[in-house]
């Protein structure tokens, strides 16, 4: 662990020497600063071209169907250029070429009261994380239910049907956050950024969305096994996860 | 070694001090959180611009808090992981006023591969990492930063910690 300690300190301790020597710009430095990162998005398009052929399975299936909630399976969503399918994705322990998914849990307690678990899944190409997807338990009432909760509550939340779920999204310049949920408990929450991304970034996040949205139920039973014994075992949703 | 704050973020304010002294102060840190949390050098000015925005617009409140370094952090931490955003035309409009702005530097292979790994973690554990390791802060800053308990802070650090001890080996030995 020693090793670990040493090695975050020697990376904390280089960015900091180095902003401790970057300079503060003008106002002057910073038009053309603006002018180079238009140079830089063109790069990170290329991602984006990638990213638009992951999804254009899943496009071209969900925009056939009579609505959102299409009848296209989540096996049926494959990628181009060596990724492995998309339906893959939440699966704990997959090798996919091309992609790195990270799948952990956490806890959470507040000062105020109540307690909060989650089995996350990370979407990283690139060192960039592209989506992340969580399930969560959460006390009711409590503090993080205000929060978990907030798509519920805020203005500008779009409702939708994913497959035949309710849900709820959210954007907020390139993020797109959707919510789908079936107990005032649990929270679902899948989070894509797309600014890297070309095309429609709407189209992307509910394409994305449209391919996991029927596994539900195995991340349900993977987080349960997560987190099992942390004192949230009236998490159990009150409705299926089905249509 | 990493270089630790020599005085606690959480701190009651004698005083209110103006938004200019309070942004020319912490900018150069809180863009630095951004960068080691969003991974993008571009990201982490808009983030910190976004959040300095919104502590700007309601400074009057904000400058009141026991701590608006912990509030900034707090707005930071909450949406930089997994986002990168970008710049919104208020955001620039800051910059404008403030006369000021702030990159984040160049780094070596090893330094950028011990963020990303970081940033693989669940996002409060990323949070907790680098608030302690980039930032400096004692756990009990980080619990009040993150509106969370102190055992909670503790909990994430040590399993960040198993984590990343796994994810940098398996780098290394690429």
């Amino acid at each position: 662990m020693n090793k670990l300690e040493d090695r975050l300190n020697h990376a904390a301790d280089r960015t900091q020497t180095a902003i401790s020597h970057q300079e503060v710009r003008s106002s002057s430095h910073v038009r053309v600063r603006h002018q180079r990162r238009r140079t830089g998005l063109g790069v990170v398009a290329v991602i984006g071209v990638t990213l638009t052929f992951v999804v254009t399975g899943a496009l071209i299936n969900s925009e056939a169907g009579s609505d959102a909630a299409s009848d296209v399976a989540a096996s049926d969503v494959q990628v181009a250029d060596g990724l492995a399918p998309l339906s893959d994705l939440p699966m704990i322990g997959t090798s996919l070429p091309g992609w790195e998914i990270g799948a952990t849990s956490e806890e959470d307690s507040a000062d105020g009261g109540g307690l909060r678990t989650a089995l996350y899944y990370t979407v990283v190409n690139d060192d960039t994380v592209f989506a992340k997807l969580w399930i969560r338990g959460i006390t009711e009432g409590s503090v993080y239910e205000t929060d978990d909760r907030l798509l519920l509550d805020e203005a500008g939340v779009e409702e939708l049907t994913v497959r035949g779920h309710d849900a709820r999204m959210k954007v907020d310049g390139d993020d797109y956050d959707i919510v789908w949920r079936d107990s005032p408990t649990v929270l679902i929450h899948l989070a894509v950024n797309t600014a890297a991304t070309t095309g429609s970034g709407r189209a992307i996040a509910l394409a994305f969305a449209d391919s996991l949205v029927d596994l539900t139920p195995e991340i349900w039973a993977d987080y349960r096994r997560a987190t099992e014994g942390v004192g949230l075992a009236d998490n159990t949703p009150t409705t299926t996860f089905g249509n | 070694m990493s270089i630790t704050r020599e005085e606690p973020i959480v701190q009651v304010s004698s005083f209110r001090e103006d938004f200019e002294t309070f942004y020319r102060r912490e900018l150069r840190s809180v863009t630095g959180l951004a960068y080691v949390l969003s991974g993008s050098p571009s990201g982490a000015d808009d983030l910190a611009q976004d959040a300095f925005l919104d502590a700007y617009r309601n400074w009057d409140k904000i400058s009141a808090y026991d701590s608006p370094e912990a509030w900034v952090r707090r707005v930071v931490s909450n949406r930089s992981v997994s986002r990168i955003r970008r710049r919104t035309a208020e955001a620039r409009a800051l910059v404008r006023l403030r006369g000021s702005s702030f990159t984040v530097p160049e780094l070596s292979p090893d330094v950028l591969a011990t963020w990303a790994a970081v940033r693989k973690l669940p996002e409060r554990q990323a949070q907790v990492v680098a608030l302690r390791y980039y930032d400096g802060a004692p756990v009990s800053d980080i619990a009040h930063i993150l509106d969370c308990t102190e055992s909670t802070v503790k909990t994430h650090l040590e399993r960040a910690r198993q984590t990343l001890s796994k994810l940098l080996d398996e780098g290394d030995s690429k």
